[in-house]
């Protein structure tokens, strides 16, 4: 059976590792590295497969393997055709700028390296410990993957008000990963849940490392890496297979292809994968929905200040439209087809303006969101206040800094504010709410704030990467 | 990320039974083979009290068979036709299952303490 779980693993990733390549820029690939290729590889390998997994069972509710594995070739050679004729197969790039390494930048790879094996280790122990995950895993996201995988005509049947609990409008990627990860097995392994999740824990590294070590230097991409891991909440996330790991993944993942882009001049194919990253958080968790309108608004805004011609706006729109689009068009279809209600909404009762101005509320979230912050990871001395003590010490402010960071910074600042508004009108009770779901929103922007923070903070002025930047 | 680590092993060196997931997956077992694959059941048991909505106890275990039995769906007590009981160590479920889901009759023992029962047809 495991032979046959690999290759249902194996497929989604040769997908990315297709959609990569065609749509990442080879200069972008070589300067970014290999980590960072084969990390959004497998994340935006997960997404396609998730959705053909769910599109099929939407159309064809029994969903049999053979049907999908037959879906996936289509796809595979597609990818293989439209490679083909663009030309995107080259493996070699003169361009790549050659970095002197000292002995300290290998001694920071060195604990880059020893971050990876204990986060490693300690994930591997957690699954040991609890398999099936922790609360949310078991009453939402692999529960509907049961439905899924069990249920064959009937996987719908846990979108009912009977079980409103698990959250039957929750989107569908992380169920749709696992179900189809056990069909492809034969049976209910705990490795496709835990292989799904590992990919997005030390995928969001990769994503981490790679850009900043192409933005930056390869020795603040190493620091990124080992300051993300540091934060006990994040790896102990991934490891009980919440849904919040894979969604900050693609927040981070889609401001470091926002960073990237910019710097190295934009065309069409680029903002199709910044949409479709974009598109896969919104297919991942109801939060992603606001981060896709708050990048959308951020990049529009980022696009009409710049002095471009109208083609080129509009074909960098169009780009991006492109990559929401197949992400979109399901979420859709999912959430009016099966006609389900979301608590915050139909909770609501006719009370939203009376919480929306309730100072009480307002005076308690701030007081939540001061505790947490400052608290992040669960430490006396959390990472946030070190990182901005850092930051305010050695950061550099120039205006090609200000460009790249600007984007991710908005980003954290419009998602803060919106989750600030929805805690503001939540029909649940305030304290209750905020008390069992900030932590995890906070760590939905984790990865992106440590990703702002090393595109400030100073950096050694020889290094070759910057210089051939400048 | 050490002392995690360092924690995190001293707790599995200390598990040594099933997770509630994995126990829900082996008591329930029988009952999910030799039921229909769908449908709406009622989930009652002598570990916590469907009747009050704050009863963690009762919470937990329900959340456990519902994720064991997937895709059927329970709902809390005996309200619907075919009622799932959880009662290990019971000697006389059938009272218990009286007494919280009102005039059912036994119609399968599933082993590890699992029993179904159906309401009775008023008639």
């Amino acid at each position: 059976m495991i032979p046959l779980l690999a290759i249902g693993l194996g497929i989604p990733f040769l997908q990315g590792w297709l959609l990569v390549r065609l749509l990442l820029p080879i200069t972008l690939r070589s300067r970014t590295g290999v980590g960072f290729t084969l990390s959004l590889a497998a994340g935006i390998g997960l997404g396609v497969s998730s959705l053909l997994y769910a599109g099929y069972r939407f159309l064809h509710p029994a969903g049999e393997v053979p049907g999908l594995l037959a879906l996936d070739s289509l796809l595979i050679l597609a990818l293989l055709i439209l490679q083909r004729k663009s030309g995107a197969f080259p493996t070699e790039d003169s361009t790549k700028p050659a970095e002197q390494l000292e002995r300290v930048d290998s001694f920071i790879k060195a604990l880059f390296a020893l971050a990876i094996f204990v986060t490693a280790l300690d994930f591997i122990i957690q699954l040991l410990i609890s398999p099936d995950g922790k609360w949310d895993t078991f009453t939402i996201w692999n529960l509907h993957a049961r439905f899924f995988a069990r249920g064959g005509t009937h996987w719908s049947d846990y979108i009912t008000p009977l079980i409103a609990w698990t959250h039957p409008d929750y989107p569908l990627l992380i169920p749709a990963c696992v179900a189809r990860g056990w069909q492809f097995a034969g049976h209910e392994t705990a490795i496709s849940p835990a292989m799904v999740s590992a990919v997005f824990t030390f995928g969001t590294a990769g994503i981490l490392n790679g850009s900043i070590g192409a933005l930056r230097s390869r020795r603040s991409g190493w620091l990124a890496g080992i300051v993300l891991l540091g934060a006990r909440a994040f790896c102990r996330h991934g490891a009980w297979m919440y849904a919040d790991v894979p969604l900050s993944y693609y927040i981070v993942a889609a401001l470091a292809i926002a960073a990237l882009k910019d710097d190295n001049g934009n065309n069409f194919t680029i903002w199709a994968l910044a949409g479709l990253l974009c598109g896969f958080a919104a297919w991942t968790k109801n939060e992603g929905e606001l981060f896709l309108g708050v990048y959308t608004l951020v990049s529009t805004f980022g696009l009409f200040s710049r002095s471009l011609s109208q083609r080129q706006k509009l074909q960098r729109a169009c780009g991006y439209a492109a990559g929401i689009v197949p992400s979109a068009f399901l979420l859709i279809y999912f959430k009016t087809h099966y006609h389900i209600p979301n608590d915050l909404i139909a909770g609501q009762q006719g009370n939203m303006l009376h919480r929306l101005f309730d100072p009480d509320r307002r005076a308690l979230i701030l007081q939540f969101y001061g505790k947490e912050i400052v608290g992040f990871s669960r430490r006396p001395a959390g990472l946030v206040p070190l990182l901005c003590v850092y930051t305010a010490l050695t950061a550099r402010i120039t205006g090609q800094r200000i460009q790249q960071a600007l984007p991710a910074l908005s980003v954290i600042l419009l998602m803060l504010s919106g989750y600030f508004v929805i805690y503001l009108i939540t029909p649940h009770d305030l304290r209750w709410h905020l008390q069992y779901s900030l932590n995890r929103l906070l760590l939905h922007l984790w990865p992106a704030f440590v990703f702002a923070v090393f595109l400030l903070v100073n950096e050694k002025s020889g290094s070759p990467v910057v210089a051939s930047m400048k | 990320m050490l002392v995690s680590l360092g924690i995190a092993m001293v707790d599995f060196i200390h598990k040594s039974e099933p997770t509630r997931q994995q126990q829900a997956d082996i008591n329930y077992f029988s009952l999910m083979k030799a039921e229909p694959n769908n449908g709406v059941y009622g989930f009652i048991t002598s570990e916590g009290d469907f009747r009050s909505p704050n009863d963690q106890k009762y919470a937990i275990n329900f959340l456990s068979a519902q994720y064991a039995l997937a895709p059927k769906v329970l709902t809390r007590g005996g309200t619907v036709q075919r009622v799932i009981g959880w009662f290990p160590g019971v000697e006389d479920p059938i009272l218990l299952a009286t007494q919280q889901a009102g005039d059912v009759q036994l119609i399968g023992s599933y082993g590890n303490g699992v029993y179904l029962f159906q309401k009775r047809v008023k008639r």
